[in-house]
């Protein structure tokens, strides 16, 4: 016990001058000694970790904005399934912030592989970010969009190659994520204009 | 005995004054309905507070904060901040026979006045002016038959006035120049067409238009402060 | 007139005050007397002196000359309508004021230009160098296509002249009277075309002049109108928003609290969040627990949708844009992070 109070009012001390106490809980680089950090029932905040994620994030897209202005897109595919399969901030279900930004790297793999014409790696991804972000919101929208994209490419290849069965399904699958991207525009135009 | 009728003077007269009457009814109507909404909002009904500034923010942004911090941004931002003043504040509104939309201009315009003094900006208006215009605001509440037209009116002649008066202080073909381009929105052939030039001078000519146009601007708020 | 009456003869001279009114007969013998000499005076120029020697009764003027002289009248008073050679006339005479005015207010530098338009002004020859001497009579030959007046005009300058304004000017008349496009310096020229890319929307929006441009449309009024997205979205944050509930006045400015008095409240706040907290968790983690303490909860950030962050009317496109999406998600959430420090330190 006394060496709690001991803790208590050195850390109090340290508080005085604006130390950041809480600066210590959630690092993601090796644990300090000289701080304790509540359990995890209490509500959730914005925290240096979800923070470390989103710069790593913006780094990786930056990286793969280079990557791709060089004619390279199997780079900057690697550089982002880095972040996409990478670490993430600890929480189930993750933070929305985490959710909503692999689901746009999600979407951007999608793309990339698609034009790589690996399709059905690019579902598989496309799955991936839908299943993240359940909500009916612009990053859900997004990747309605990028589906109908994916399925128009693959419909233009299957038509060239003489598969009109095929391609005609591709087209029909494209139309129908569209007009869910659509869909779901409308309805967060909707949701914000409501009094 | 014989019916004659009223000469026709007097039945436009009487018109007159029946549709005088029926707007100045309509217009006590809707101060009623704005003076219930007021209540409901200093109750604690947000939704009454939302539909007043629905109603009146957007005739604020584009007649006092627009034209007065010169851009979009800022005045978007000062809008947000006047909202968030008038919500933590409307406790403090008084009901007058003006109505509200008096009181939460002068809110705006002290929100505008901060944000001129804070930051420096492109415009027309700088803190002095925005200093009088507050001034003059608060005198207006107390105008019983001020109105939001009238107000909105007054707030957009003023900013057209401030940017006549510098118009009228360059070269004509300057003015002419910022006038066609910049206000009419002509295409740049359209403008070099009007001025009898080709598209690269009339470039030209609009950049030293408007370098000449900001420079009188200033010289005048120097000669004011 | 008293030198007159000693050249008049004898029978016209105005020896009683009937002379003053001479009759038709006396007339005659006047304008015989005073009718165009060797000198080659113009029949209408006569005709003006007459009037202004003996009263506008004696002479008469033919009725185009009359009104042109009335048009010419109208002109200098400012009437826009006027056109011919009423028109010229008038042009002449303010190019005479102009010269005359730009002769006190002309630095020096300008004074070749300005002997040239006095020179072409009153007819004269100008007192130039040589090398002036080849512009100038460039200037002549453009000129003489067109009349002169228009093009200088073009030059003429009301209120304060910038010695960069004046090349522009001319070149302004140089190009109304169909002349060569002139040449600017590269600086103003990339700085002119920069801000026109900028007002087509094809440039990058680095104009210096840009936000000048937009200041002016905004005093104009010629700026759109708020979009009822962004309008609702700053209503229902203003509402969310805690009100803090407080009397008139500024919000607690934080400068006059003393610094003992804050240092007392981050040592409470530091006490009652150190009571509270527990063992610390091995790996990192997003959803950092919060204080016990009501208060400070309600100030910390949580994670949230950044949703809120974009604007709904503008859907993500398929393809770019998500380096663009993540640092404004950074941004702000950094923003948050900052807050969160602040809120737990007890300071706002």
């Amino acid at each position: 016990m006394k060496g709690r109070n001991l803790t208590i009012v050195a850390l109090a001390a340290t508080l005085m001058f604006g130390c950041g106490t809480l600066a210590g809980c959630g690092e993601t680089d090796g644990p300090r000694t000289d701080v304790v950090c509540p359990p995890t029932s209490a509500s959730p905040v914005v925290d240096p970790a979800l923070l470390a994620f989103l710069s790593k994030a913006k780094a990786v897209h930056l990286r793969a904005d280079v990557a791709e202005d060089d004619g390279k897109p199997a780079e900057a595919l690697k550089v982002l399934e880095g972040l996409v399969d990478g670490p993430r901030p600890k929480g189930d279900p993750p933070a929305p912030e985490v959710r909503e930004v692999l689901a746009d790297t999600l979407g951007r793999t999608a793309e990339l592989r698609s034009e790589l014409k690996d399709y059905e790696a690019a579902k598989r991804d496309l799955a991936r970010g839908l299943k993240l972000v359940p909500e009916r919101n612009l990053f859900r929208g997004r990747l309605m969009e990028v589906t109908g994209v994916v399925e128009q490419r693959r419909h233009e290849v299957l038509r060239k190659a003489g598969d009109d069965e095929g391609a005609a399904a591709a087209k029909e699958r494209a139309i129908e994520a569209f007009d869910e991207a659509v869909a779901i525009q409308d309805e967060v135009i909707t949701k914000t204009l409501e009094p | 005995m014989r019916l004659v009728a009223a000469p026709k003077r007097d039945q436009d007269d009487e018109a007159a004054r029946k549709k005088a009457e029926a707007e100045e009814a309509r217009k006590q109507a809707e101060r009623e309905e704005e003076r219930k909404l007021c209540d409901q909002a200093q109750a604690g009904d947000k939704k009454a507070l939302a539909t007043i500034l629905r109603k009146f923010g957007p005739i604020l942004y584009r007649s006092v904060l627009l034209p007065r911090l010169g851009s979009e941004a800022a005045a978007q931002d000062a809008l947000a901040d006047t909202y968030v003043r008038v919500v933590e504040r409307f406790e403090q509104f008084e009901w007058r026979g003006c109505g509200v939309y008096p009181w939460l201009r002068v809110v705006a315009m002290r929100i505008a006045l901060d944000q001129l003094r804070g930051r420096k900006r492109e415009t027309l208006f700088e803190p002095n002016d925005l200093t009088r215009a507050v001034e003059r605001a608060e005198r207006d509440l107390e105008e019983p038959g001020l109105d939001v037209q009238l107000c909105e009116k007054r707030d957009r002649a003023e900013a057209r006035r401030k940017l006549d008066e510098a118009m009228a202080k360059i070269n004509s073909r300057y003015a002419k120049a910022i006038q066609l381009r910049v206000l009419e929105e002509k295409t740049r052939e359209e403008a070099a067409e009007a001025l009898g030039v080709t598209v690269p001078t009339f470039d030209v000519v609009l950049h030293r238009a408007l370098t000449a146009l900001k420079k009188a601007v200033k010289k005048q708020q120097e000669a004011e402060a | 007139m008293s030198d007159r009456d000693d050249e008049l003869p004898e029978e016209l001279r105005p020896d009683d005050e009937e002379a003053l009114f001479p009759d038709e007969g006396e007339m005659a013998a006047l304008r015989a007397l005073l009718g165009p000499s060797d000198d080659d005076l113009a029949a209408p120029d006569h005709e003006a002196l007459l009037a202004m020697t003996l009263g506008e009764d004696v002479a008469t003027h033919a009725a185009d000359e009359v009104e042109e002289a009335d048009g010419l009248r109208r002109a200098l008073d400012g009437d826009p309508d006027v056109d011919g050679a009423a028109a010229g006339l008038a042009e002449l005479a303010e190019v005479l004021r102009v010269t005359a005015r730009a002769t006190e207010e002309l630095p020096a530098t300008a004074d070749a230009d300005h002997e040239a338009l006095l020179a072409v002004a009153l007819g004269t020859e100008p007192e130039i160098s040589a090398a002036d001497r080849e512009a100038a009579t460039e200037l002549a030959e453009h000129l003489d296509r067109e009349p002169f007046a228009a093009s200088l005009r073009a030059a003429r300058g009301e209120g304060d002249l910038d010695v960069a304004d004046a090349p522009v000017l001319l070149a302004l008349a140089f190009e109304v009277t169909g002349g060569e496009a002139p040449t600017f310096a590269e600086t103003t020229r990339e700085a002119a075309t920069t801000l026109a890319d900028d007002l087509d929307g094809a440039g990058e929006g680095d104009a210096e002049l840009l936000p000048w441009t937009q200041a002016v449309r905004a005093a104009a009024g010629k700026l759109p109108d708020l979009d009822q997205m962004s309008q609702e979205r700053r209503i229902r944050a203003s509402l969310e928003a805690e009100p803090a509930r407080g009397g008139g006045g500024d919000l607690l400015n934080l400068s006059r609290v003393p610094m003992w008095l804050g240092a007392v409240v981050a040592a409470a706040a530091a006490l009652v969040l150190l009571i509270n907290f527990g063992a610390r968790q091995d790996e990192p983690t997003a959803a950092m627990p919060g204080p016990v303490v009501d208060q400070a909860a309600a100030e910390l950030k949580a994670p949230r949708s950044t949703a809120e962050l974009f604007d709904p009317a503008v859907p993500f496109e398929a393809k770019g844009g998500e380096s663009d999406r993540v640092d404004r998600i950074l941004t702000a959430r950094a923003s948050d992070l900052r807050n969160n420090r602040f809120a737990a330190w007890g300071v706002r």
